[in-house]
Formats: structure tokens, sequence, C-alpha cells
């Protein structure tokens, strides 16, 4: 089969590939879970200074060693995140030592930390991309929203740092009910940058269970749907159940089948949004960690309601999703109900409402 | 004689070959390049120490095509890469 050519077609032809053989072709690690920033609406939002949160963290060689068995293991692209990885004063030697590997590598900042001096250094073996995510076009809304006085203005500076540097920059945004109004005005200053620009508003609520604030942050489900109709024209559509069939099981994306996250302290999970089977890599071995991961999608069933609900193939829902929100890998998500109904129109309704 | 740049890992996927960039490269190519079986024939012989003329040979000896069709893909593949500065005609190898 002759492979694509146009990039974002290509990765995902190869992901696809990956999947067909089980191979971890793609891989985040999450540095730490702590964040200089203190968005009311992070799925993680653990403090800079949370102690028992930095105890867990894996050391730089934990986190070099698994970069070096994960791509001896077919790792090609792999997301280095937080938390905010800038945080961690050795975050430049674990990119430098894993930029050596041969992978197609992405970091997520928020940039605040970015000094000229981390910009020139990242320059010198700079990664393929680097997301900034920016949380508004003002001092006001974005820090509405971070709760960190003074971080706007540490944002930009970074940003410029960044540019200045010739790092690869994309910037991007988490809509919010907050910020929602300045979304043509950051575009506009993704414009001014000569930088891309992306949006994000599907908002989850925190991973450990704890009080999230997410509900008064996250958009409606009509505004979604105008936002997904609206970037149709501009960028990539979003993920539905249209994948290949190599990919095709509950999980409609890669995970467990050419995917996989290690969290902070160290454990190999499905995706970002689900926090099993925690497999320990650097106990059991990669390999094996990996083999604990793709048994475990294999093994999640197929949710009953939801199968048979008529709005399933436009649905965002997945296990993930429904344990992130309702604590069941197979509960329909009221919120990604009405997500699913607003984009069908309002025709049919959906079957755990029936 | 033909070498491969430094700094250019060949990666596998599935079954297909990569060529990722490391280090500074990344911004000089900051993309993806895929192989079939017969470029990475090619590719794993741009040591410097190989003509196109030896390129065709192996080429040759390992697909099912004549000599003329496998030195006019040898030229072909060399024609794409070297702009993508994947390659470079090695003339010191060549005076050797």
């Amino acid at each position: 089969m002759k492979l694509p050519t146009e990039y974002n077609a290509l990765v995902g032809a190869l992901l696809d590939k990956a999947a067909t053989v089980g191979q971890p072709a793609s891989g985040v690690f999450e540095i730490t879970s702590r964040c200089n920033l203190a968005c009311g609406m992070c799925y993680i939002r653990h403090s800079a200074s949370d102690l028992a949160a930095m105890r867990t963290e894996l050391s730089a060689m934990q986190w070099n060693r698994l970069a070096r068995e994960a791509a001896v293991n077919g790792m090609l692209f792999l997301l280095l995140t937080g938390g905010e990885v800038f945080l961690r004063p050795d975050f430049l030697d674990i990119y430098e030592q894993v930029r050596t590997l041969g992978l197609n590598l992405t970091l997520f900042t928020n940039a605040t930390l970015v000094t000229k001096e981390i910009a020139d250094r990242l320059s010198v073996s700079p990664p393929n991309l680097l997301e900034v995510t920016l949380y508004g076009a003002t001092e006001a809304t974005y820090e509405a929203i971070t709760g960190v006085p003074g971080s706007y203005a540490r944002c930009l500076s970074g940003i410029e740092n960044l540019r200045l540097a010739g790092v690869p920059l994309l910037l991007k945004t988490t809509l919010t009910r907050l910020n929602i109004g300045e979304l043509e005005a950051m575009r506009r200053l993704a414009r001014e940058w000569n930088v891309p620009f992306q949006a994000a508003w599907l908002l989850t609520p925190r991973r450990d269970g704890k009080d999230s604030a997410v509900r008064e942050y996250r958009l409606s489900p009509r505004q979604c749907v105008e936002l997904e109709g609206a970037q149709a024209s501009r960028e990539p559509a979003p993920p539905n159940r249209t994948t290949s069939p190599s990919t095709r099981s509950v999980f409609f994306c890669g995970a467990g089948k050419n995917s996989f996250v290690i969290t902070a302290s160290g454990e190999m999970n499905a995706c970002i949004d689900l926090p099993r089977p925690a497999a320990r890599p650097l106990e059991c071995g990669f390999a094996r960690a990996w083999d604990q991961v793709g048994r475990f999608v294999d093994s999640v069933p197929a949710s009953a309601v939801c199968s048979s609900c008529e709005l399933d193939p436009v649905c965002p829902r997945c296990p993930a999703l429904s344990l992130i929100e309702t604590g069941d890998l197979m509960a329909p998500v009221p919120y990604l109900c009405e997500i699913a109904t607003a984009r069908y129109g309002p025709r049919i309704t959906p079957s755990q409402c029936t | 004689m033909w070498k491969a740049k430094d700094n250019l890992l060949l990666r596998e996927i599935g079954e297909e070959c990569v060529l990722v960039p490391t280090g500074g490269r990344v911004l000089d190519l900051n993309g993806l390049v895929t192989l079939n079986a017969a470029g990475r024939c090619v590719w794993e012989l741009l040591d410097g120490h190989h003509s196109v003329e030896n390129l065709a040979d192996a080429l040759a000896g390992q697909f099912a095509v004549s000599r003329e069709q496998a030195r006019a893909d040898v030229e072909e593949f060399l024609s794409k890469i070297e702009p993508l500065g994947l390659a470079v005609r090695d003339e010191a190898s060549n005076r050797i």
C-alpha cells in the first residue's frame, strides 16, 4: 500500500501499521504531575511545591532508561509533558539524552519558565514540535484561568524566547467559558507570531478523582459542536469512530494498540485519561508492561448501553472518558451524550435517556 | 560514491522504514521520510564506499529487476534524497 505524503496522514498511516503488529510506536512521558500554574479545569493539577507528588517522580536516569527501552521496543514518537516539564531542574538533561534516540519528539509546556538560556539550549537539538498552551489573549483572562499573577507576561516572554531561538512552535489553547471570547484574538496573536494555532475544548475531570471544577469551566455541548464546525475548515476534524479495522475496539484510538503513557511516578497506562493498568515497566521491564497494557485494553468490554445507541458512531465517548467522568469504564457520560446529540442533530435521543 | 548524512536514524514501524533526523538536523528536515524495501536496500549501502554501479548491482541482486532498471531506480532514488539533504556525493571517497 502506498503511504500518504501529507505529514499528519503519513503519521496516521504509520501508527495504523504499528497497531496491526502491536508495536508501542507512540509514547507519552508525563515527566512531572506538578505545575506552576493553577488552572481550575486541569485534570492533573498538583502544585509546584507538592512534596508528595515530587517524591514519587522518576529520576532523570529512570526516564532515560525507559526511553531507551521504549525505543528498542519500537517507540518512534514521544511526547514529553507534565504538569509543567520545566519545573524540573533536570528536564533538559532528560531531554538531551532522549533526543539522541532517533525519536520524533514533541514537548508540551506553558512557556512561563522558558528563559532565553533554556530556549537557546533547546535550539541546539530542538524537538520536532514544541506546543505552548495559551489560556487567553489578555492578562486578565489568562490569569483568571491560571490563577497566577504575572503568568501572562512570563508566557509571552517564553514564547518570544522560543521564537527567537528558532524552536519549531505550535500555539494552542484550551477553551473554557472564561476564554472562549478571546479565541479569535489568540488566533490573531499566533498569526502575528507566524506560528500555527490549534484549539481544544473537551475538558475532563481530575484523574485522581479529587474534586474538580471542570464543570464550571467546560463549554456547553452546543458550543463544542459549533466550534467543531467552525474548525473543520481550518484544522483536522476531531477523532471519531472511523478508524481503520486494525485499531477498532471499544477504544477507537491507538491506546494499548500502538500507544501508551507513563505517568510521573512510572506507571504505564493505556492513555492519559485512563490510569489503568498501572503496569510498572521499571520493575517488570518495558516489554512485559506493554503487554499488560495491551491485555487490559483487550479486556475492556463494550458498553451495552452505548453500543446500542444510534448516536454511537458520532459519540466522543470511550472507556477512558467513561472512567474519568463516572468511575465506570462502560457507563454513558451525559455531557458526551449531549455532544453526540448536538453533532447529529436533535433527531434521536441518546439511548440511556429512553 | 554516495554517503548518507550523519544524524539520521533508520527506524522501523510496522513493516515500514522511516528515517528520523536527530539533533540539530531537525531544523533542516522536520518531518519523516519513509523508505520502501528497495530504498532501504540502497540507503544501507550509502557509506561512501559504493558507486551508483555498485548500488544498482546490489538492487538487481536483491530484487527481480533488470540491471538497467535497477540503475534507473537508484538514480531516481538518489535524485530524490539529495535535495532533501539526506545524502551527498562523497568526492573524497571517490578519490581513494
